[in-house]
């Protein structure tokens, strides 16, 4: 299976600096949303570091292949942490610097997304749209029971995540994989698109715009910015086709 | 219009699909998943499979296919799941094949279960069978004599190419699987060549691996929430918090599908205990007392599932201690006593609650053949306490929940129910 990727990041109509960095090569077969974490300090630094990082790591890897995907995933993601948090305590500048991560890599058969945060992934089939990532915030880990009800509590803000690169030494990066069919879309995106539209709002774009995917991810960011555009902006399209 | 698709997360980390709904059965028939992954329709919320209350909510056609076929042996008459059907058109058009097809499951099924009975009561005619047909077989089944031993371990352990050549035809792996069972899981839980899910068998409710090595990598992933869970203050939808909750009544409720099993006697046992010998062997720097705990929690579950009377003293403390306090419990009122005054979150109280209207349940009906009427209004009151309760994915009531609704709705009589649910007999055995 081949891809074709279009992307288009933007700051919104609140925001004075774009904190999301993003990066699609097609023929690399990645694709990277980080969203710097909002009310941190340099979170732009981090977001652009981290996908920096990982376009350097799969560079590397697609020359020399030395571990399955899952792995190489795995442990880019660690590497990338830590050298986050290294950076966060080099400088008081840095401190506390954060990002959330969306990373997918396609294989001939298979798409690999490591997650981390609350950019999120959709996949879109037969005019049907599933959130393939689950959002690290505290509000889903507390409703799961992996956190204390008291967290609810204790934290004001339930959408506070859990987890993201930077925030512990603990890197515990989700990584999931789906077989790739023709005509299958994959949408990764920064909370910017998803507080601002719904997925039936997603989908019915999608639907109507499917037939000009390179278009699709303004038209995700028109959207989301006519609905408010309260945060950074950033839409990925990878589109399968055969071949 | 486009087939309504669904989308099923194996495993928390692979996808497979998007399935057609009819799809969705063939996939379970080749075992793509099981009953613990999740499934998302379009714009959906993730549900588990044995999440059945959110299922009905969410995905009512999905819930239907899986009251149908996966826990179809539980479940009522063909026609009673049929009227059920939210899906009319397969209902109706299909019937008379459906049923043609279920009467011939039913006939094979018979067959299967005399052969297996003949095999497993070690009738003269079996051996004279066996020794004709399967002296390979034959010989380890005199080897194993009616218990693991050193040397049925070690015949079996010598053999393992012969008989892996033998195991390739399926009716063969049947004879076999007993035997398999039991080496695997009196060692590291594998048989080589055989994937864990035919080790496995068609169980509800549990992991789809207990290998030693799967055990291991579940202690060592969850080892930081430990604390928060014996002190009551988290739950964690991993297996070795699931399986930690598992009692022997509980577990009597879903065996019923189990055959071909000699030693462990079933698949959950099996699982408790390889999750007991990986954590025997994990070594843990700061946190020897909350291992000590654990290793009591599932040696308590170990005795009680072989019906092993546990000591009444049994050595828990925390929320672990709760659990078998609950039990262990001779009346209602020493069930409720068990989680008065404990610091536990309402995470860990929900889940308490539940299992301990389970737990009245069973001790109402204990023994008794008609419940009296002042009985019948106690069967209602737990009953409701028990279906308020959200399913959440941690311990599945569905099968109790049904039990106890048939026997409401036949007024009592515990003696019928057990007639239309015979395997309920072992209840009480």
């Amino acid at each position: 299976m081949r891809v074709l990727m279009f992307g288009k990041t933007d700051v919104g109509r609140h925001r004075k600096h774009n904190e999301d960095s993003l990066l699609f090569d097609a023929p690399s077969r990645m694709a990277i949303v980080a969203d710097g974490i909002g009310g941190r300090n340099a979170g732009e630094v981090a977001s652009a570091m981290v996908v920096k990082s990982i376009a350097n790591a799969v560079i590397n890897f697609n020359k020399n292949p030395g571990s399955d995907m899952r792995s190489f995933m795995r442990s880019t993601v660690s590497s990338v942490n830590n050298k986050i948090l290294a950076k966060a305590s080099s400088s008081a500048k840095y401190s506390g610097m954060a990002t959330t991560l969306n990373w997918l890599m396609f294989s001939k058969t298979r798409a690999y997304i490591a997650h981390m945060g609350d950019s999120r992934t959709y996949l879109y089939y037969k005019k049907q749209l599933w959130q393939l990532t689950l959002d690290h915030n505290i509000e889903n880990y507390a409703c799961r029971g992996w956190l204390s009800d008291n967290s609810l509590l204790e934290n004001k803000n339930t959408e506070a995540l859990v987890k993201a690169i930077g925030l512990s030494e603990d890197c515990d990066v989700d990584i999931y994989s789906i077989g790739l069919t023709s005509s299958q879309l994959f949408l990764t995106c920064s909370d910017g698109v998803t507080s601002m539209l719904s997925d039936s709002a997603i989908l019915s774009l999608i639907k109507a715009n499917e037939h000009q995917v390179n278009k699709l991810p303004e038209i995700l960011v028109e959207a989301a910015n006519h609905e408010g555009g309260k945060d950074n902006i950033s839409a990925i399209v990878t589109a399968v086709k055969r071949g | 219009m486009a087939d309504k698709l669904y989308l099923i997360r194996v495993d928390m980390e692979n996808f497979i699909g998007p399935f057609t709904i009819k799809e969705l059965g063939e996939a379970y028939r080749q075992s793509q998943f099981d009953l613990q992954d999740e499934i998302a329709g379009s714009k959906g919320e993730w549900v588990c499979f044995d999440d059945f209350e959110r299922m009905k909510r969410h995905y009512p056609d999905v819930h239907t296919i899986i009251k149908r076929q996966f826990v179809g042996a539980w479940e009522s008459s063909p026609s009673k799941s049929m009227s059920q059907s939210s899906d009319g058109k397969i209902g109706a058009s299909k019937s008379k094949k459906t049923i043609l097809i279920r009467s011939g499951y039913a006939i094979l099924a018979l067959l299967f279960l005399g052969a297996s009975i003949l095999f497993l009561n070690e009738s003269f005619t079996k051996s004279i069978r066996n020794a004709v047909f399967h002296p390979l077989l034959h010989e380890a089944h005199v080897a194993y004599n009616g218990s693991y031993n050193e040397s049925f371990a070690g015949f079996m352990k010598q053999n393992i190419s012969a008989i892996n050549a033998e195991i390739k035809q399926k009716s063969t792996l049947k004879m076999w699987l007993p035997f398999l069972r039991t080496v695997a899981f009196h060692n590291k839980g594998v048989w080589p060549g055989i994937p864990s899910r035919v080790l496995r068998g068609d169980v509800p409710n549990a992991p789809s691996d207990c290998s030693l090595e799967t055990w291991k990598g579940e202690w060592k992933s969850s080892e930081k929430s430990w604390s928060d869970f014996v002190e009551g203050q988290i739950i964690s939808k991993q297996w070795w918090a699931r399986v930690l909750f598992w009692d022997s009544d509980w577990i009597k409720y879903r065996k019923t599908d189990q055959t071909l099993w000699l030693s462990p006697g079933n698949y959950y046992e099996a699982c408790l205990m390889m999750a007991h010998k990986s954590l025997l062997a994990y070594a843990v720097t700061n946190q020897e007392e909350i291992k000590a705990n654990i290793l009591s929690r599932l040696a308590w579950q170990m005795n009680a599932s072989k019906q092993v009377s546990a000591n009444s003293q049994f050595e828990m403390y925390g929320s672990l201690w709760v659990l078998s306090c609950i039990e262990s419990s001779g009346s209602s009122l020493e069930v409720d006593a068990c989680f008065q005054n404990k610091n536990l979150s309402n995470f860990w109280l929900v889940q308490l609650e539940k299992k301990a209207s389970v737990k009245k349940l069973n001790l109402l009906i204990s023994g008794k053949e008609q419940l009296r009427s002042i009985e019948m209004e106690d069967l209602g009151s737990y009953l409701a306490d028990l279906k308020s309760s959200p399913a959440d994915g941690v311990l599945d009531y569905s099968r109790e929940i049904q039990f106890f609704e048939y026997l409401q709705g036949l007024g009592g009589n515990i003696k019928k129910v057990k007639e239309r649910y015979p395997e309920k007999d072992k209840r009480d055995r």
